[in-house]
């Protein structure tokens, strides 16, 4: 059994309420099923949780664990709180609160990303609590499906975008259309450039990127291809289409666009329309100014100018990108996390329990005594298999060696594969 | 071009500053142009009352009087101007001599009428100083004028029946229109007292029913560019119906073979238009809206795998600038004025970097010519004009950016990064000073994310300035210190200042894996890392470095220990390391690392 989420819920704290009215306290819960009994008993308990530590630290209390359930707590803005419980039935796997913080953390910023965060919405709604709630219903509904038990397999989920570093000329080629594109539709504030599920090219903050990243490779990018797959149309899209957008230029219909809200790296908020076209295995995100959304020509514009121009650039990035998958199958299984810009990027084989645990357990956990500089080596208690984490500063690499190995050989197996110059990069290539 | 700065934006030809003024067509003047010589010729009254003969070329100006015969169908000087041709009657040209004084010699009157009286002269041009060829409606005839005899002695002619013709003079070529459709045409080139006839040129027209002429001396031109002679004739063929789009086709006249199609070129505009060419380009007036297309056959088109390129306008078609005089004859020329980047931007993004990639695939090929010291198969080469980066950043970007600050970065950024593309593209060396200002403008417009990706797929490459200014950036954009490590860290030549910026930044480690990989280790003073390490206040930070050089001296001049030395030798005197020993002491209770890592061993 893997880890699976056993509820997910928002509620206000700092309520001083009849007991009978916990109903109003509840702005969000997961799964609707729940008896509203059991719903306010969870919650209630939580708060109770929360509340009590409060009295012996001034940090606030982040999560509770017991031997089956961990529970994650976020206080986000005006004592709005969020819950997420994660069900660990199997005690050989793990919970890894660290990575359920980061499940939890990046729900919020993602609503936060298409509806503005809560005080925006109470804002702009005379701080009318049920209308807030009917927000956030309408979003961590179709959310938390997109949750499945495997985010919850502690690697697949971290939150980290991964980036393909284009050869200097491509790139210089993908950053010039982009500049192009957003010289002949003046109202596209910002781009980024997918290929399947990397970056190629952000015009955005990483913060932002981040979300916008996690939203079109576990949710916008997934939908999409199961609905190609149910027309019965190859996998691979012959033609630029929009994912958002209209799907039949012919017609005119006004499409809904979501509206997505940036900060940019500081904190003054704007918002734009959020346009994705996608042409091979290419997948353009466009944010456009503007109070209402672009009419129907601009849409027929942005297909003409990109159906041919982006599937031409799709295909040298996937002749690029086809090499480079070619290469280097002698390598070590490695992954890179770059805390700095939220990028990682691993190895093509991929990490396997209980590699992937360990990885996760270093990552998250086990962050004691650590300078800005470390190494850490560790074995598996019941198996061959060693990790290396090498840490500088926001940057860490973990090797993982399955050898039957001593300490002097595991060192001449690291002094061998020489990371450090590719280590020092950011986006590691 | 200061004053009219305003709407030049919205052009790229105008006309002349300084026209050729003239007396306009009146009950007694009349007006002639000769466009070999380019001169027009005002005569009034018959030239009883004089005769100016005005060019742009002021050399070319002459005044003066001449008897009045009668009708002037035509005149023209011959090119040494000794000679004035006066066309007055369908059947002969005749001649009047000038002294050196540039005066008409008196009584110096002779004429040549045409071989046959049947035949009609439909025009005459001066191929040179002394001879002269008429087109007849019944072929060609050459003619010498020996001014001196005041004679003219016939030299070849060349029968067929002839439509219309058309000249050029400097590649003294003639053009002579044949068949009842008039397509098929027949070059001359002039070479002494010849006229040798060329392979004919065939041009595609739509059959018409009955047959009747279709190609007229409108539709053809012959242009000069890039040192060679074109012959443009406007497509009849393709033109199906009157609202479809006229292309335009060159044909390459060889002087020694038959004429090659070489180029299509896409107007995508129906109706008539008129033909020139300037600064090697060709430019395309278009009366129906008024505008100018420009072609340049040296830029890349699409091939049509059997020889020929279409080609499209290069820029967006533009009104010639309004000029504010009124022109009183419909011969008027063009002085072109060709600007590539306007301060009046912004020109679509795309062909900015058309015109880049053409001024550095140039600027490859001349520098690869230079390099084997062979001349390029390119025949444009010799035309273009080399321009380097250098020139383009100060002649351009500079002036264009110093002088409209209200150019937006987006736009700057642009350009720039497209001209970064396209030197990249060619494999040519970015300066400094380029990446500088894109670098700059991309900080002022807050897209450092942008800087940080292009530095980071060396697409800026790697130069001790352009660290130096990330190291610079660093209040601003926090990880412009690490992308400079970076960058020192490629740059060979960068390594004692890297390793100092590394030691003021506490990034010591890291220091100390750059000297281990470039070698220094041997050479570098320990007393200068092991003080930047007590500062960082880590002691595993200490600990490796004192470990380091430890290790270092030990390799430098073996273990101590076996010459019954004392610890502290580890350091020689001379690297006044003590105070590091005692601190290491003071944290790890033992004196050695080295010491400390063989205990643990045993």
């Amino acid at each position: 059994m893997e880890p699976k989420l056993g509820n997910f819920f928002i509620f206000r704290g700092k309520l001083i309420l009849d007991e009978d009215k916990t109903d109003d306290k509840i702005l969000y819960f997961h799964p609707k099923s729940e008896d509203v009994m059991i719903k306010s008993r969870i919650v209630g308990l939580s708060e109770a949780v929360i509340n009590f530590t409060e009295d012996f630290t001034d940090e606030p209390c982040q999560y509770l664990y017991t031997t089956t359930t961990c529970q994650v707590f976020q206080v986000v803005e005006d004592n709005i709180c969020f819950v997420m419980t994660v069900i660990n039935d199997n005690k050989k796997s793990k919970c890894c609160v660290g990575l359920y913080q980061t499940i939890l953390n990046i729900a919020y910023r993602t609503f936060c990303f298409f509806h503005g965060n809560c005080s925006y919405i109470l804002k702009n709604n005379n701080s009318d609590y049920s209308c807030l709630s009917k927000y956030l219903e309408c979003f961590f509904d179709s959310y938390l499906s997109t949750l499945s038990a495997s985010s919850f397999n502690l690697l697949n989920a971290e939150g980290y975008m991964k980036f393909f570093c284009l050869e200097k000329n491509n790139f210089m080629r993908v950053y010039c259309s982009m500049n192009r594109l957003s010289s002949s539709f003046s109202d596209i504030a910002c781009t980024a450039l997918f290929f399947n599920d990397e970056i190629v090219w952000s015009g955005l903050h990483h913060s932002d990127m981040r979300i916008l990243y996690y939203y079109v490779t576990k949710c916008l990018l997934p939908r999409s291809r199961e609905t190609t797959n149910e027309a019965g149309t190859p996998k691979i899209n012959q033609y630029g289409k929009f994912l958002h957008g209209p799907s039949d230029l012919s017609k005119d219909n006004k499409p809904t666009l979501p509206l997505v809200h940036i900060c940019n790296g500081n904190e003054v908020v704007k918002s734009y329309h959020l346009v994705v076209y996608a042409a091979l295995s290419s997948t353009l995100c466009m944010l456009v100014n503007g109070k209402t959304p672009p009419n129907e020509q601009w849409f027929r514009n942005i297909h003409d100018y990109l159906d041919v121009q982006q599937s031409a650039l799709a295909t040298d990035i996937y002749e690029e990108w086809i090499s480079r998958k070619q290469e280097n199958s002698s390598s070590p299984t490695y992954i890179y996390i770059n805390g700095a810009d939220f990028s990682s990027k691993r190895s093509n084989k991929s990490i396997v329990e209980p590699a992937c645990s360990l990885i996760a357990d270093m990552h998250y956990t086990w962050k004691f005594n650590e300078s800005d500089y470390s190494e850490l080596i560790v074995q598996h208690s019941h198996s061959d298999l060693w990790v290396v984490k090498r840490k500088d500063y926001d940057k860490e690499q973990f090797i993982v060696l399955t050898d039957s190995l001593n300490f002097s050989q595991i060192s001449d197996e690291l002094r061998n594969c020489n990371y450090d110059e590719n280590f020092s990069l950011q986006l590691w290539d | 071009m200061a004053a009219s700065n305003k709407i030049c934006c919205k052009h790229f030809l105008k006309l002349s500053d300084k026209p050729l003024r003239f007396e306009p067509v009146n009950e007694v003047n009349q007006v002639f142009f000769d466009d070999t010589l380019g001169q027009v010729f005002a005569v009034r009254s018959g030239g009883t009352l004089g005769v100016v003969a005005d060019s742009l070329d002021k050399k070319l100006y002459r005044s003066f009087r001449m008897q009045d015969k009668g009708n002037i169908i035509a005149m023209k000087f011959n090119p040494s101007l000794t000679v004035l041709a006066i066309q007055r009657s369908p059947k002969s040209v005749e001649f009047i001599n000038f002294n050196e004084k540039n005066e008409p010699v008196e009584f110096s009157n002779y004429s040549q009428t045409c071989k046959n009286k049947s035949f009609m002269i439909r025009g005459f041009n001066w191929i040179t100083t002394t001879d002269i060829a008429f087109v007849t409606d019944s072929g060609l005839e050459l003619y010498q004028v020996v001014a001196e005899k005041q004679t003219v002695r016939s030299l070849k002619t060349h029968s067929a029946q002839v439509n219309w013709f058309c000249y050029e003079r400097k590649h003294s070529i003639l053009i002579l229109s044949t068949g009842i459709l008039g397509n098929v045409l027949y070059p001359f080139v002039f070479q002494g007292t010849q006229g040798i006839k060329l392979p004919r040129i065939e041009v595609e027209v739509a059959a018409v029913k009955p047959p009747s002429l279709v190609l007229f001396d409108r539709h053809v031109s012959l242009l000069e560019l890039y040192g060679q002679l074109y012959l443009a004739v406007l497509n009849q063929k393709m033109q199906k119906s009157e609202s479809s789009p006229i292309t335009i086709v060159l044909y390459l006249i060889n002087k020694d073979g038959p004429a090659k199609k070489l180029y299509i070129l896409e107007t995508k505009l129906p109706g008539n238009f008129a033909l020139s060419s300037a600064d090697n380009l060709i430019v395309l007036h278009h009366p129906a809206t008024e505008t100018c297309l420009l072609f340049d056959i040296a830029l890349p088109g699409d091939s049509d795998g059997f020889g020929v390129t279409h080609l499209l306008p290069i820029i967006e078609p533009l009104p010639i600038q309004p000029y504010d005089i009124q022109l009183p004859s419909k011969d008027f020329k063009y002085d072109m004025c060709w600007e590539v980047i306007s301060p009046e931007s912004p020109y679509p993004i795309g062909l900015i970097a058309r015109v880049f990639d053409a001024l550095n695939r140039n600027y490859v090929a001349h520098r690869k010519s230079i390099e084997t010291g062979n001349s390029s198969n390119d025949p444009f080469l010799p035309f273009s004009l080399i321009l380097d980066q250098r020139d383009l950043y100060s002649g351009v970007f500079y002036k264009v950016f110093e002088a409209r600050k209200d150019i937006s970065h987006k736009y700057a950024i642009a350009v720039l990064s497209e001209f970064v593309r396209s030197l990249n593209q060619y494999n040519i060396y970015i300066g400094d000073f380029i990446l500088e200002e894109l670098i700059t403008r991309l900080v002022d417009g807050n897209r450092c994310n942008e800087m940080s990706q292009l530095i980071e797929r060396s697409v800026l490459g790697e130069s001790k300035r352009l660290a130096c200014l990330q190291l610079s950036l660093q209040n601003i954009y926090p990880r412009a210190l690490h992308l400079a490590i970076n960058m020192f860290s490629k740059e060979n030549t960068g390594g004692p200042e890297l390793i100092e910026i590394m030691l003021e930044k506490r990034q010591i480690i890291s220091a100390l894996r750059y000297v281990r990989k470039n070698g220094l280790a041997d050479t570098i003073s320990a007393r200068k890392f092991l003080d930047a390490a007590v500062e960082t206040n880590d002691p595993a930070v200490f600990h490796a470095t004192f470990l380091f050089f430890e290790q270092r001296n030990l390799r430098l001049r073996g273990d101590p220990s076996q010459h019954h030395s004392l610890l502290s030798d580890r350091f020689a005197p001379g690297e006044q390391c003590d105070s590091y020993v005692s601190h290491f002491e003071k944290l790890f209770g033992c004196s050695s690392a080295l010491h400390q890592t063989s205990i643990a061993n045993n």
